[in-house]
C-alpha cells in the first residue's frame, strides 16, 4: 500500500475513534478535529508499520492521548468553531442533562478519558494503562471513582 | 454506560469531513516534504553552516569512534562477533548539540533491509548526564517522532529506539536504532535523523520532560551489506492456505522472508471498537502464526515468530507478506544451520 493509500485507509478507519478520543479529552469539538488532524499528520509521516490491527489501533490512540494532554496544556484551547470545518462532523447530542454523555462531560478529564476507553472502546485496565502511560491500578482507581462522581452528576442513578 | 455508547456514536465524521481531512493531511506535509528532500548537498552545508552561526542548535563533527568499540557492548563482543563489526560497521561521528546536551551518531550497521544505528546523549559542558535517583536509562525515551528518516521509497518500516548505559560509569548513555525496511535501504545516500522530546516515566509511570532540545543529524547510510538472498519458492499449506516462500535475506544482524498466499485476509472492516477476533485470527493466519526460526550449527534455535515484525498486502486474490527481524546480537552466517518459514526448512549453508 502506497503511502496516500495508507493514508485514506487510516483516516477512513480511525478518524472517529481518533475523534471521540479527542472529544472525551477536550470537551471541544474545534480542538477535537484538530487533534484528528495533527494525529493524521504525524502518521502518514511516520514510516511505522504494524504486525496487527490492536497494534495499530493501540498506537493511533496513544498518538491522540499524547496530542490531546499537550493542547490541554496550553493556553490556545476552547476556540470557537470554524465555520468552513463545522460541516465536516455531526455532534453529538449532549446538551439535555439527562444524557450520560452530558453528565460524562462534568468529570475532570483523568475520569472521562478512561470511561471512554474501557465502556466505548473496550480496552481493559492495563490496555489503557499502555496507552495513556499511566500506571494500571490508577486506571482501576479513576474508573471506580469516575463511575462513583456518575452516579452523583445523575442523581445516585 | 450502552447509553454512552449510543450517544458517543453520534458524534463521526462525515463522508465530506474525511475526505477534507485527507486533503488537509496531504497538502500539510506536501508543503514541509520538499525542503527535506529536494536541497541539494551544498545548499544542506550552507544551511548548516547558517544554523552553526545564528542558533544555539548546531552540526559538528563529533570524535570519530571505532564502530567495534561502539557497536561490541550492544551487539557482542566475542572474537568471532568483533571481527564481522570490523568488516561491515562503520563509525558515523555527526552530532547535534540544543539545550546543553549533544546527540552524537557514533556507528552504523546492517544490510540491504535492516540497520542499527548507536547514538550517544552526553551534556555538552562534559559533565556526567546523571539522571534523577531512581530512574533507569530504560526509563528514558523521545517522546516526539525521533529517529532516522527515509524517503516514502523506501515502503513500510519498522523498528525501535531505546536508551542504554553501556559502561554505566563515563556519564554517557547509549541510543540503540534498529529499523527494519520492507524495501531496499538507500544505501550509501544522506539520511536525517531527528529527536525530540527527551522524557523520562517517573516512578509513577508518568512522563517527565528531562529536556526541550531539538537534535537533527545528517548522516551517511554507510555499512558493508554481507546479506545474501536465498531463492526458495517452496510451498506449504495452513488453514487450507498455500503459502509460497519466494526467498530470505539474511545477514549477521537480521532475517526477513518473502512470501506470498493464495487468498486474502477476510477483514471484518469494524471501525471502532477493539480488533474483532476474526480480524486476530485472519493476522495469525497470514502472518503472526508463520513460524521464522533459526537452526545454529550447535544444535540450538533462535525463534523470532512472535518477536519479528511484518506486514500484509493483499491485492487481488493474492498477499504477499514479509516477516523479519533484526537480531540481538551478531549472529555469524557460517553458525546458521537453517532457516525455517511456516513448514519450509530452508539449507543456508549448502
Amino acid at each position: 500500500m502506497n503511502a496516500n493509500a495508507q493514508l485514506e485507509y487510516l483516516i477512513n478507519t480511525y478518524a472517529d475513534t481518533v475523534l471521540r478520543l479527542s472529544y472525551s479529552y477536550l470537551k471541544n469539538l474545534q480542538d477535537a478535529q484538530d487533534v484528528s488532524q495533527t494525529v493524521f499528520i504525524k502518521l502518514f509521516t511516520d514510516k511505522r508499520i504494524f504486525t496487527s490491527k490492536d497494534h495499530e489501533k493501540a498506537f493511533i490512540l496513544r498518538v491522540t492521548a499524547n496530542v490531546c494532554k499537550d493542547i490541554l496544556k496550553s493556553p490556545w484551547k476552547n476556540r470557537t468553531c470554524d465555520i468552513e470545518h463545522c460541516n465536516e462532523i455531526v455532534a453529538p447530542n449532549e446538551e439535555t442533562d439527562n444524557s450520560i454523555l452530558w453528565a460524562v462531560n462534568q468529570l475532570d478529564d483523568k475520569y472521562r478519558t478512561v470511561i471512554h476507553l474501557h465502556y466505548y472502546e473496550g480496552y481493559k485496565a492495563n490496555e489503557i494503562s499502555k496507552i495513556i502511560a499511566v500506571p494500571t491500578p490508577t486506571v482501576y482507581t479513576r474508573l471506580v471513582r469516575g463511575r462513583e462522581k456518575l452516579k452523583k452528576i445523575l442523581g445516585g442513578e | 454506560m450502552k447509553q454512552y455508547k449510543n450517544e458517543m456514536d453520534h458524534l463521526h465524521w462525515t463522508q465530506e469531513g474525511k475526505e477534507n481531512l485527507i486533503r488537509r493531511v496531504k497538502s500539510n506535509v506536501e508543503q514541509v516534504q520538499p525542503v527535506r528532500h529536494c536541497l541539494s548537498m551544498g545548499k544542506y552545508a550552507l544551511v548548516a553552516a547558517m544554523i552553526c552561526l545564528f542558533s544555539v542548535s548546531a552540526y559538528a563533527t563529533g570524535i570519530l569512534q571505532s564502530a567495534t568499540d561502539v557497536l561490541a557492548p550492544i551487539l557482542g563482543g566475542t572474537p568471532v562477533q568483533t571481527e564481522i563489526i570490523e568488516k561491515i560497521g562503520r563509525p558515523i561521528g555527526a552530532s547535534d548539540t540544543s539545550d546543553g546536551i549533544t546527540i552524537s551518531a557514533d556507528a552504523i550497521i546492517g544490510d540491504s533491509n535492516n540497520v542499527c544505528v548507536v547514538y550517544s546523549i552526553e551534556n555538552e559542558d562534559g559533565t556526567p548526564f546523571v539522571l534523577p535517583d531512581g530512574i533507569s536509562p530504560q526509563d528514558v525515551f523521545f517522546a516526539g517522532n525521533s529517529g532516522t528518516e527515509f524517503p516514502f521509497t523506501a515502503g513500510g518500516m519498522n523498528g525501535s529506539i531505546g536508551v542504554q548505559d553501556n559502561n554505566g560509569t563515563d556519564g554517557i548513555l547509549q541510543i540503540v536504532e534498529m529499523l527494519s525496511s520492507e524495501k531496499s535501504l538507500p544505501l550509501g545516500k544522506n539520511v536525517t535523523a531527528k529527536f525530540s522530546q527527551l522524557s523520562y516515566f517517573n516512578t509513577d509511570g508518568k512522563v517527565v520532560p528531562l529536556s526541550d532540545g531539538k537534535w537533527k543529524l545528517r548522516y551517511k547510510l554507510n555499512f558493508e551489506n554481507v546479506g545474501v538472498t536465498i531463492p526458495v519458492e517452496k510451498q506449504f499449506t495452513r488453514d487450507s492456505l498455500t503459502f509460497t516462500v519466494n526467498k530470505i535475506m539474511i545477514s549477521p544482524i537480521a532475517i526477513k522472508a518473502n512470501y506470498t498466499v493464495i487468498g486474502i485476509p477476510n477483514w471484518s472492516n469494524s471501525k471502532s471498537g477493539k480488533m474483532p477476533e476474526q480480524d486476530q485470527k485472519e493476522m495469525y493466519k497470514f502472518l503472526e502464526g508463520i513460524e521464522l526460526i533459526i537452526t545454529k550449527s550447535d544444535g540450538t534455535t533462535i525463534d523470532l515468530t512472535e518477536s519479528s515484525g511484518g506486514g500484509l498486502s493483499p491485492e487481488k486474490d493474492v498477499t504477499s507478506g514479509y516477516k523479519g527481524a533484526v537480531l540481538d546480537e551478531i549472529l555469524p552466517l557460517n553458525e546458521i544451520v537453517s532457516v525455517t518459514v511456516g513448514d519450509i526448512v530452508i539449507d543456508i549453508n549448502n
